[in-house]
């Protein structure tokens, strides 16, 4: 134990403080901002750019899909290790990206390579039980205990429901933005939503499940 | 409900309060971009030597450069002060003796010496107490704060209200009230919660509750709250001198696998648990020999190697903190 001694001889405190400061990124919660859709033709032409060497359009594929990977990680592990992951599934795939032969389904191909991708964790870590990541003082210790909770009840879902709703309600990403990166239809990404939301909110705890079976079916 | 109408399917409708609740609650999760992707390296055949020796030469040199970048980021002279910037734009320094507060809107950033970096979130407040080579301590009033350190364990330290974390070799968070209540939370590697005599251990995947005169018993992650409860019961009862029986054997029941760390330092704190059946779940929960009396005995009157021993067993201590190499990548 130190002397507690230095403390109280601190002679001059001086109080520094800032004119503004911009919140930071990773707390930002409406941070992300409204995307249109990515389209087959620019994935394509994206894909065979980055195959004639264009650093740009490498670049331009990470932008785009990494949102992708990176749920299908933090779906099954903790939030540092799948952006680790991420980045794992992006070195493998840009260097197999000669084998992709449907080069418009960069998406569903990337995002099969994820899956393949397992997280090696030691015995005291808990994969499935994310707690506190990325707290703020506003967002104190009972709402990240309980973004954990929300999360780790998300991981329970079966992989397709859980991929999409963790693309709606972690990226903020739309339907349709969903649909064109994933390479599902339209309406199988809104049924994943709804039937999904409806299994989050029974594993929460929370009433509406039928309302959201409903609204599927309407 | 069409489309355009469902919130679901159309991010930004505000059309339910509750899927605009657990967007905010999980937009923390979200994926941080790098500032590039990598791109693959082009297939060129080369001969058969060409790639060892140049594996080799690569290696020699990153061994050399990793040695001497080791050597500088740990080197630190007397009472050099911290450089401080805010998430923006602007920049100053934190000096010994000098205490950096952030107002209600404002966050910064630390950079302990070359070994790691603090986050400070609104109305923190924090002051640096010491800093040279093999010692940074800084002093949190209140608020709270995110810690990234790699370095030797001991290396930074956090003042509370008469106790003291001290970094292992980790990333935690920490909050802190003005009546010195907080939490701990370990991200990676592990700390050391002291209050006078009192050492308790919280490695990755674990948190600490304390208050100004209590140091909590570290908790996993997730773990139940009915478990939690009765863990807190315990310990508050056994450091009262009391004994609650109901209780010890509710934690018993109640413990997990991950909960091992948790039941070794109930039994560590109040060895006299070692009596009943704790010791034989966590014996079970470490492929330890139950059987064993004269090592029950020795734990049961405290004796640090019986105790040693069993902490031996958990599968990264903190001694082996250069393994949470991804903390220095920051």
């Amino acid at each position: 134990m130190k002397s507690q001694a230095a403390g109280a001889a601190l002679t001059s405190v001086r109080l520094l403080t800032f004119d503004a400061v911009a919140p930071s990124a990773s707390h930002a919660v409406h941070a992300c901002p409204m995307k249109s859709p990515v389209s087959p033709f620019e994935v394509a032409r994206h894909v065979r750019a980055a195959l004639e060497g264009s650093q740009d359009a490498y670049s331009w594929l990470y932008r785009r899909f990494a949102p992708l990977v990176h749920t299908i990680h933090l779906g099954v592990t903790t939030h540092p290790t799948a952006e680790d992951l991420t980045q794992e599934t992006f070195d493998v795939a840009f260097a197999r990206l000669s084998q992709l032969r449907e080069v418009h389904q960069f998406g569903p191909w990337i995002a099969a390579i994820a899956r393949r991708q397992r997280p090696r964790m030691s015995p005291l870590q808990v994969p499935m039980e994310e707690h506190h990541d990325a707290a703020t003082a506003e967002a104190g210790p009972d709402d990240a205990a309980e973004a954990a909770r929300v999360l780790n009840a998300v991981r329970t879902l079966p992989e397709t429901y859980r991929e999409t709703l963790l693309l709606r309600l972690v990226e903020g990403m739309s339907g349709p933005e969903i649909a064109a990166l994933t390479g599902l239809t339209p309406g199988s990404v809104r049924v994943n939503l709804h039937r999904g939301m409806a299994m989050l909110r029974a594993a929460l705890g929370l009433g509406g499940a039928d309302d959201e079976v409903f609204d599927v079916r309407a | 409900m069409s489309a355009h109408d469902d919130p679901l399917w159309a991010a930004g409708t505000h059309g339910s309060e509750e899927i605009q609740r657990l967007e905010n609650l999980l937009a923390r999760y979200r994926h941080v971009p790098i500032a590039a992707a990598r791109r693959a390296t082009p297939d060129v055949p080369r001969s058969r030597w060409r790639a060892p020796a140049a594996a080799a030469v690569a290696m020699l040199i990153v061994l050399v450069a990793t040695a001497g970048w080791f050597g500088w980021r740990l080197q630190w002279s007397p009472d050099t002060p911290w450089r401080v910037a805010e998430t923006g734009s602007g920049r100053a320094q934190l000096a010994v003796g000098d205490q950096i507060a952030t107002r209600a809107d404002e966050r910064a950033r630390l950079e302990v010496a070359r070994i790691g970096s603090i986050e400070l979130s609104p109305r923190t407040r924090l002051s640096l107490l010491q800093t040279r080579s093999g010692e940074h301590r800084i002093g949190l009033e209140s608020g709270h704060i995110r810690a990234r350190i790699w370095a030797p364990p001991r290396w930074f330290s956090v003042e509370l209200k008469g106790a003291e974390i001290i970094d292992l070799g980790c990333e935690f968070e920490l909050w802190v009230d003005s009546a010195g209540n907080g939490r701990a939370v370990v991200e990676s590697g592990w700390i050391m919660y002291t209050r006078g005599d009192q050492e308790t251990l919280v490695p990755a995947g674990h948190w600490i509750d304390f208050t100004a005169g209590h140091a909590g018993i570290p908790l996993r992650n997730g773990a139940d709250a009915a478990f939690r409860m009765e863990v807190a019961k315990l310990d508050l009862a056994l450091s009262g001198g009391s004994v609650d029986p109901v209780a010890e054997a509710s934690v018993v029941r109640q413990a997990k696998q991950s909960d091992v760390l948790t039941l070794l330092t109930l039994m560590t704190r109040h060895p006299r648990l070692a009596e009943g059946p704790m010791y034989l779940t966590v014996a079970d929960m470490l492929s330890a020999p139950a059987g064993d009396l004269q090592h029950r005995q020795a734990w049961a009157q405290g004796r640090a190697n019986a105790i040693d021993e069993w902490w031996d067993h958990l599968p990264r201590p903190p001694k082996q903190w250069w393994r949470n190499w991804r903390d220095a990548l920051l």
